[in-house]
């Protein structure tokens, strides 16, 4: 009863509640924008996180994601350009649906199934979290290096593109990650550079890697000019939401597979969405409806991708292991207040966690009107022209970098990441890899050398206990993935693909 | 064409493998102890990123398109714009990036001065209050207090 009545208290507060309104609204908006999504504005908007205290700051973080995920459907359906890569499925049945005049009821069902699926991954979360992070906790050095490791092959195996720069990426992460004081006291990497002594500034690296790449990207090739939106009705939205009860089942069935998915680090909404999407299309009575504007095709989509954050979400409060993009900038938002997630911060920071659930249940709900104002007031925005917003986003970018610590060194890391992001992005590497290697590097090369005081460099240590055999064998099984599609790819498709060289 | 793609893909692995060289060189020092983790590492990212290599060069893996001039225009004359703020807008934020965006947004290709001008002059201000309102300590010699 005292934690329900510690999780509902915050909610009260007039500025919590303003800033979750305020943190979908911008959410909304960075997922409705091509070329921007959750992870850059929850990156965008770090700064006015430091002086806030944690609950508040991680309700506003996480109303970015939530309205982030959704928001990248708006424009799916409205012109077939995904704000963010989740909406990809979107756009199958979406658009369709628009070209036939549907535009509004595949809005209201979109927005309906958002909201549903994401209350679902949130009462998921609510039930997991306890007994994930009690048996996280009885993880010692071993378990701890091995998640560690096995959560980089997942990443680096499961990312687009090819397994080895998927391996390159994440050791070069966590290389980056050892730099500073090791946990016995030499310093690593630093070239006499006082601020590199705690380590790589984590804030200016994942904005750099993450947003500003993205940014570069975008200019590489010229604008292009987006198709006109059309004029919004209110009561069709509303008649679209009001579809989505009538098929709860597929709501049900969809978020599953989005909260399972996002729970597996480096997997992420886009690939739940679209695993779900096909799911949906294959039990279907009439899979050939779909592709052509099936409103199931809607529900499975946004269902799956906003109850994807649920399951992320869990395991990166749970066990510490962030999933994706905006995962990693949550755990840099909670690195910044102080609080380290992992299990213990389940025990050790309840008021938080406790307030944070009750708080991201409620943010599904305001989205469905979030949602719709945006839709209907702020979608010219989405037409600002690249040559104006990425150079704005840029001055924002700098602000977030900069004031951590006030320092022009971080700034320069901010721009140099960005531009070795955007380098590596173009040649497909994946660049969360790189991120989540340095956030993790710290902690793996800390743990192994635990385990080499603890045991004497006694590597049996690793077979002694039933978890680290799950996850020897996980990491064996990620490893091995992507070599034996490969191989199945090549065995069906005949000798002429070898050589193929993506031209 | 192709042989262009193939001198852009080789970019990253070259920078992997000189700072896989340049972090083992440094830390050359640093007692084996403290290694465990580090070693490997930097020896398995030296090793894959010759291995890189040795793949775009004899055309295993798919490459991105090629850095032409016409590419590179863009991103490189933002990457050139952030030197104001990099150098200025430690003493005067709001002047820095009203420079940066002048100097950014006709570059990047949007010349219309009308909507360009109020763009960057208000918007920097609005920044800096709503910034430092929030706790965050930006710098101006005009606008503080």
């Amino acid at each position: 009863m005292d934690v329900l009545i510690s999780a509902i208290t915050p909610l009260a507060d007039v500025w919590v509640i303003l800033y979750m309104l305020l943190g979908l609204l911008a959410g909304v908006l960075f997922g409705a924008i091509p070329g921007l999504n959750a992870g850059i504005g929850i990156a965008l908007m770090l700064p006015v996180t430091y002086t806030m205290d944690p609950l508040t700051s991680l309700v506003f973080l996480t109303s970015i994601y939530t309205g982030g995920v959704f928001g990248g459907a708006i424009t799916a359906i409205l012109i077939n350009a995904p704000g963010s890569p989740s909406a990809v499925a979107t756009t199958l049945d979406g658009y369709p649906m628009a070209v036939k005049g549907q535009a509004n009821e595949a809005l209201g069902l979109s927005l309906g199934a958002s909201a549903t699926g994401g209350l679902l991954g949130m009462i998921f979360l609510c039930v997991i979290i306890q007994p994930l992070a009690a048996f996280a906790l009885k993880f010692g050095p071993a378990e701890t290096f091995l998640l560690v490791i096995f959560a980089l092959t997942s990443i680096a195996s499961l990312s687009e593109g090819s397994f080895l720069k998927g391996i390159v990426a994440g050791l070069f992460g966590l290389l980056l990650g050892t730099i500073g004081f090791s946990a016995s006291g030499s310093m690593r990497f630093t070239f006499g550079q006082t601020y590199l002594m705690d380590g790589m500034p984590i804030i200016p690296a994942l904005i750099g890697f993450l947003a500003l790449s993205e940014l570069f990207s975008r200019l590489e090739e010229d604008d292009v000019e987006l198709p006109s939106a059309g004029r919004l009705n209110f009561g069709k939205i509303v008649k679209g939401m009001l579809m989505v009860p009538r098929r709860i089942w597929a709501v049900l069935r969809s978020s599953v597979i989005g909260i399972f998915i996002g729970a597996i680090p480096g997997v992420g909404a886009t690939v739940g969405s679209l695993i779900s999407y096909e799911t949906a299309r294959r039990s279907s009575r009439t899979p050939e409806k779909f592709g052509r504007g099936e409103p199931d095709g809607i529900i499975a989509a946004e269902s799956a991708n906003n109850a994807s954050e649920g399951g992320a979400m869990a395991t990166m409060l749970a066990l510490g292991i962030p999933g994706g993009a905006a995962t990693a900038i949550l755990i840099g938002a909670l690195t910044i207040q102080g609080i380290v997630p992992g299990p213990r911060l389940v025990y050790e920071h309840q008021d938080v966690i406790f307030g944070l659930l009750a708080a991201e249940m409620l943010e599904q709900i305001l989205l469905l009107a979030v949602g719709f104002v945006v839709a209907a007031a702020f979608l010219r925005v989405i037409y600002t022209p690249y040559a104006v917003l990425v150079p704005v986003v840029l001055a924002m970018c700098y602000i977030g970098a900069f004031s951590v610590r006030n320092a022009g060194f971080d700034a320069m890391l901010l721009i140099g990441c960005g531009a070795l992001g955007w380098l590596m992005k173009r040649e497909g590497y994946p660049v969360v890899a790189v991120v989540i290697g340095l956030m993790l590097g710290k902690t793996a090369d800390a743990e192994l050398i635990r385990i080499f005081q603890l045991y004497g460099g006694d590597f049996t240590v690793f077979f002694k206990s039933p978890i680290c055999l799950v996850l020897i064998l996980a990491t064996i099984l990620s490893l091995a993935a992507p070599i034996w599609a490969a191989y199945t790819k090549r065995r069906y498709s005949g000798p002429d693909l070898k050589g193929d060289t993506g031209a | 064409m192709e042989r262009e793609r193939r001198g852009s893909a080789l970019i990253v692995p070259v920078l992997m493998l000189a700072f896989a060289c340049a972090y083992g060189w440094s830390n050359r020092h640093v007692p084996p102890g403290d290694m465990h983790f580090a070693w490997p590492l930097t020896i398995g990212l030296g090793v894959l990123s010759l291995v890189l290599i040795g793949s775009v060069l004899l055309a295993r893996l798919p490459v991105g398109p090629a850095l032409t001039p016409a590419r590179l225009k863009r991103p490189v004359l933002l990457f050139l714009c952030t030197l104001i703020l990099l150098g200025f807008a430690g003493y005067d934020f709001p002047l820095a990036t009203t420079a940066f965006l002048l100097l950014a947004i006709p570059l990047m290709g949007y010349r219309r001065w009308v909507a360009v001008i109020p763009v960057a002059v208000v918007l920097p201000v609005l920044l800096y209050w709503g910034f430092t309102a929030l706790g965050v300590p930006l710098a101006s010699f005009w606008l503080e207090g």
